[in-house]
C-alpha cells in the first residue's frame, strides 16, 4: 500500500510539472478537439487498429490495416483536405488509424475510409486522389459524412437536460447521443425516424465510445489547447493505471469458499480474448433424436 | 457454413436433392440451438423450436434470399422470443427483451459461462450469442432485433465486458 501511494504521489508530480511546462508552450494548430462553433473536426490518433473487434460490422478482426491499398496521388492527409474542400457524397469518415516507419525511411500513414456504395471506380478515384504514403483500407457505409455532420450539427444545438451530449465517431458512422437515464426509447426511435440507424442514443457515452474504439468529438466547449497538454497527462496516469492493475493481478486474491468453508476455485482474472473464446466453445446441442423426430415430422407432412 | 454454401444447398434442395439436408442441419443445429436455448433456457422447448425451424425449412427452403444465414438465425431468434412469451411466468412481462433469468447473482462468484449468460438481459444475450456463435454480422444483428447498429455494438461491448468480469470471479 505504501509503494502504491508513493507511486501515485510521485505521478502526480510527473503530471502537475508537464502540465506546467504546456500551459507555457505555444498552441500547435492541427489537432483541434472541438470548435466552440461545435462543428466536429478530427482528433489526432496516433494508435493503429490492427484487430478491431466488432468496431463495423463484416470487417471484425477480418482484415489488417497494412494490407491497405497505396494512393496514386498528392494528397497526405484526406480528413483535413476533406474537411476544407468539403466531403464528397460518397464519404462516411477518413480515419488515420496509425503510422509507421520503413525500413527505407519512409513514413506510411494507414487510413480507414468510409465509402458508400464502395463500388471499384469509386475506390479508384479515391486512391488516384491520395499519396502513394498512405495505405488505405476501405469501410462500406451507409451515411455520408454530411448527413452524420448535419445530424451532430442538430443534435448538438439541441442539447439539453435530457439531450446532455453528441459525439461523432471518427473511425465508423455512428452518431452516439448521451440522453439522460428513462428517455432513452423515446429518443432513440425519434432519432432513427429523423436521421437514420447511425444515431445511437447511450446513457453513457463514453463507455460507448470506448466500445468503438473511436475518439469522440465533444460537444462540450473545449479549447484547442486542453487536448495538447491532456494526451501526455492522460499517458502518465494511463501507465499508473497499467502498473495498478498488474499489481492487483500478481496480489493473492481470496478464495472463494461454500458455507461449509470448503473451498470452491480462485479467483482468477480473465482477458476480453478469452471470454469471447469461451462464449464461442460453450455451445448447446441438441439430442440425437432430434434429426430423426424432424424427418418423421416431414414424412408426415409429406402423408 | 457461409452464405454462398449455404444459398447452394438451399437452392440444391429446392430442386429435390434431399440428401443436403443433413448436412444444413449438422452444420447449423448447434450455433442455432445455442442462441435458442439461451433464450429459452428449456432444453425441451428449444428442441421443439428447432425441429419447427428445419421442417419449414425442408418443406419450403427459402427462396431469393441473399443471406440465408440471417434469415435461418432470425426466423430461431424469433420464435425462441415467442416460445419465452408463451410461458406463464412471463405471460405479463411488458418487454421481454428486459429479461433477466438470474438478476441478483453476486459477482464475487466465478461463475461458468452458461450460468453468466443467464445475467445478461434477454437482447444482451442474444447479441452475444448471435454474433459470436451465430456468427452474424453487427448489422444483420440489428435487423433482426430492430435497434440501431451503434446500440447493437455498444451493447455486445458492454455484455461481453460484464461476462467477462463474472468469468473472472471478481478479480477484474
Amino acid at each position: 500500500m505504501k509503494k502504491t501511494v508513493l507511486f501515485m504521489a510521485v505521478l502526480m508530480c510527473v503530471s502537475m510539472s508537464m502540465t506546467a511546462y504546456a500551459q507555457n508552450e505555444p498552441i500547435r494548430g492541427g489537432v483541434p478537439s472541438v470548435e466552440n462553433t461545435g462543428r466536429p473536426t478530427p482528433v489526432e490518433d496516433t494508435d493503429p487498429i490492427i484487430e478491431n473487434d466488432g468496431l463495423i460490422d463484416g470487417q471484425e478482426n477480418s482484415y489488417r490495416l497494412a494490407d491497405g491499398e497505396a494512393g496514386r496521388g498528392t494528397i497526405e492527409t484526406p480528413d483535413k483536405y476533406w474537411a476544407e474542400n468539403g466531403y464528397p457524397d460518397n464519404i462516411s469518415f477518413a480515419y488515420e488509424a496509425g503510422s509507421e516507419t520503413l525500413e527505407d525511411g519512409t513514413s506510411i500513414a494507414y487510413w480507414e475510409i468510409g465509402i458508400i456504395n464502395a463500388d471499384e471506380a469509386s475506390k479508384q478515384e479515391i486512391l488516384a486522389l491520395l499519396s502513394p504514403n498512405c495505405r488505405i483500407t476501405f469501410r462500406d457505409c451507409k451515411y455520408s459524412y454530411r448527413e452524420r455532420e448535419a445530424a451532430f450539427n442538430e443534435i448538438y444545438a439541441s442539447r439539453n437536460d435530457i439531450v446532455r451530449n453528441v459525439q461523432m465517431a471518427l473511425n465508423s458512422e455512428v452518431v452516439f447521443v448521451e440522453i439522460a437515464d428513462g428517455y432513452e426509447k423515446e429518443y432513440a426511435r425519434k432519432y432513427i425516424e429523423q436521421y437514420g440507424s447511425f444515431v445511437a442514443v447511450t446513457n453513457d457515452i463514453t463507455a460507448a465510445m470506448d466500445a468503438t474504439e473511436g475518439l469522440g468529438l465533444d460537444g462540450g466547449d473545449k479549447n484547442n489547447a486542453f487536448g495538447l497538454w491532456l494526451w501526455p497527462i492522460c499517458l502518465v496516469f494511463l501507465i499508473g493505471a497499467v502498473t495498478i492493475v498488474f499489481f492487483n493481478r500478481t496480489r493473492l486474491i481470496p478464495t472463494l469458499q461454500t458455507n461449509n468453508g470448503n473451498i470452491v476455485t480462485e479467483s482468477t482474472p480473465i482477458s476480453r480474448k478469452q471470454t469471447i473464446s469461451v462464449i464461442k466453445n460453450s455451445v448447446l446441442t441438441p439430442s440425437d433424436d432430434v434429426f430423426g423426430s424432424i424427418m418423421e415430422k416431414v414424412d408426415k407432412a409429406h402423408k | 457454413m457461409n452464405n454462398v454454401e449455404l444459398r447452394q444447398k438451399l437452392t440444391a434442395l429446392q430442386a429435390g436433392d434431399k440428401s443436403v439436408f443433413e448436412e444444413i442441419y449438422n452444420q447449423l443445429k448447434t450455433p442455432m440451438f445455442t442462441i435458442i436455448q439461451r433464450i429459452m433456457q428449456d432444453k425441451m422447448l428449444s428442441e421443439d423450436i428447432l425441429q419447427e425451424i428445419f421442417v419449414k425449412l425442408y418443406l419450403s427452403p427459402p427462396e431469393n434470399t441473399n443471406n440465408p444465414r440471417a434469415y435461418i438465425f432470425q426466423m430461431a431468434r424469433n420464435l425462441a422470443i415467442d416460445g419465452v412469451r408463451k410461458q406463464p411466468q412471463f405471460a405479463n412481462l411488458d418487454d421481454v427483451e428486459n429479461l433477466v433469468y438470474l438478476p441478483d447473482e453476486d459477482i464475487t462468484e466465478r461463475m461458468d459461462i452458461e450460468r453468466a449468460m443467464k445475467t445478461l438481459s434477454l437482447q444482451e444475450c442474444q447479441i452475444v450469442s448471435l454474433h459470436i456463435n451465430g456468427e452474424l454480422k453487427f448489422r444483420e444483428i440489428a435487423e433482426i432485433i430492430n435497434l440501431p447498429l451503434g446500440t447493437v455494438i455498444w451493447k455486445y461491448h458492454k455484455a461481453v465486458k460484464h461476462l467477462r468480469s463474472l468469468l473472472s470471479g471478481g478479480a477484474i
